[in-house]
């Protein structure tokens, strides 16, 4: 049950770090690119989210789904309460929802990566908004179910202390 | 609502907006904050300008001014509702956390990043705000991300009892 405890807990930890950072990016990041010009934002994700990003954020992205299924795996063979179940449950069902939608909101981004052969970069002003815009909806839903995530991490956290 | 109720749901209400402070600060240290360093300070002050210094002036002073008060007032309120003491040390090093992370972002970063609301900072003001900006950010970040841990730790003692 303790190692329960500290699975639930290191989970919460990394929930609670990817949905800040994810926040952060459809709150204030991705909306700064209607002002400063989409290549000057293209150049900035570049340096940002393409390089030192994929070491912190692709790693906290894997981590956390992986976390909550064992978790509620975990729960689940021990035949704990109902709300202790129903809500390590849902937030592993989120934390997988969060990933499908990573590979999708990344399969956009896919094509603005500085990894792309020079004949298939993007350099059209027109195509780079039309791209980012994609990328900003599925953005904004995937950090909405990674906060809902966390929500859901707290709430089974409490319910398995009580 | 009960004084332990009370508490118990300042807790919560840290370790969520804890958690979305801390990830904010963390992300903006290890991936943020290089990337200008390659793109350079000028970049920065323009991108700042239009985002730390627009929705963000209203957004993260709140986000961040809210986590504050529920890691402080679960940490004192906890004092008065016969919780149990094991969860003091948790609550008390998150609350301090908080309060030392409040004073680094308003008197030691909010001074550097206010001066780039002018329309033409020179170039100097702006490489030397940088460079303070980056340096007190990884306090900053640190003093989050333990106060983060800490009212996690602090919520699970105190739902145990």
């Amino acid at each position: 049950m303790d190692g329960l405890k500290f699975l639930l807990a290191a989970a919460t930890i990394v929930d609670g770090l990817l949905a800040g950072a994810s926040l952060d990016q459809s709150v204030e990041q991705l909306p700064a690119r209607h002002r400063i010009g989409v290549r000057a934002y293209h150049a900035y994700t570049q340096a940002s989210h393409m390089a030192n990003g994929r070491f912190w954020l692709i790693p906290l992205g894997i981590v956390g789904p992986i976390l909550r299924v064992a978790a509620s795996f975990w729960v689940y063979r021990l035949g704990l309460a109902e709300d202790a179940v129903l809500s390590v449950g849902m937030a592993a069902v989120l934390a997988v929802g969060h990933l499908l939608l990573t590979l999708r909101a990344g399969s956009i981004n896919w094509a603005l990566t500085p990894w792309q052969p020079p004949e298939r970069q993007i350099k059209d002003e027109l195509e780079l908004a039309k791209i980012f815009q994609s990328f900003e909806r599925w953005q904004a839903v995937r950090a909405s179910v990674q906060l809902l995530t966390f929500v859901a991490g707290v709430w089974a956290l409490v319910a398995l202390m009580q | 609502m009960t004084l332990v109720a009370v508490t118990r749901s300042l807790a919560v209400g840290a370790v969520v907006l804890g958690g979305i402070v801390a990830g904010f600060s963390v992300n903006r240290l290890l991936v943020e904050l290089p990337a200008w360093v390659n793109l350079g300070p000028e970049q920065w002050a323009s991108f700042t300008r239009h985002a730390d210094l627009g929705k963000g002036l209203v957004v993260y002073p709140l986000e961040g001014l809210a986590a504050l008060v529920c890691s402080v007032g679960a940490a004192v309120l906890a004092h008065f509702d016969r919780s149990d003491e094991s969860a003091f040390l948790p609550l008390h090093l998150a609350g301090v956390g908080a309060l030392l992370a409040f004073f680094v972002t308003r008197f030691l970063i909010a001074p550097e990043v206010l001066t780039l609301r002018g329309d033409s900072p020179n170039p100097s003001s702006i490489q030397n705000a940088f460079a303070a900006v980056r340096s007190w950010w990884q306090l900053k970040a640190g003093l989050h991300t333990i106060t983060f841990a800490c009212n996690v730790w602090g919520l699970m003692t105190l739902m145990s009892h």
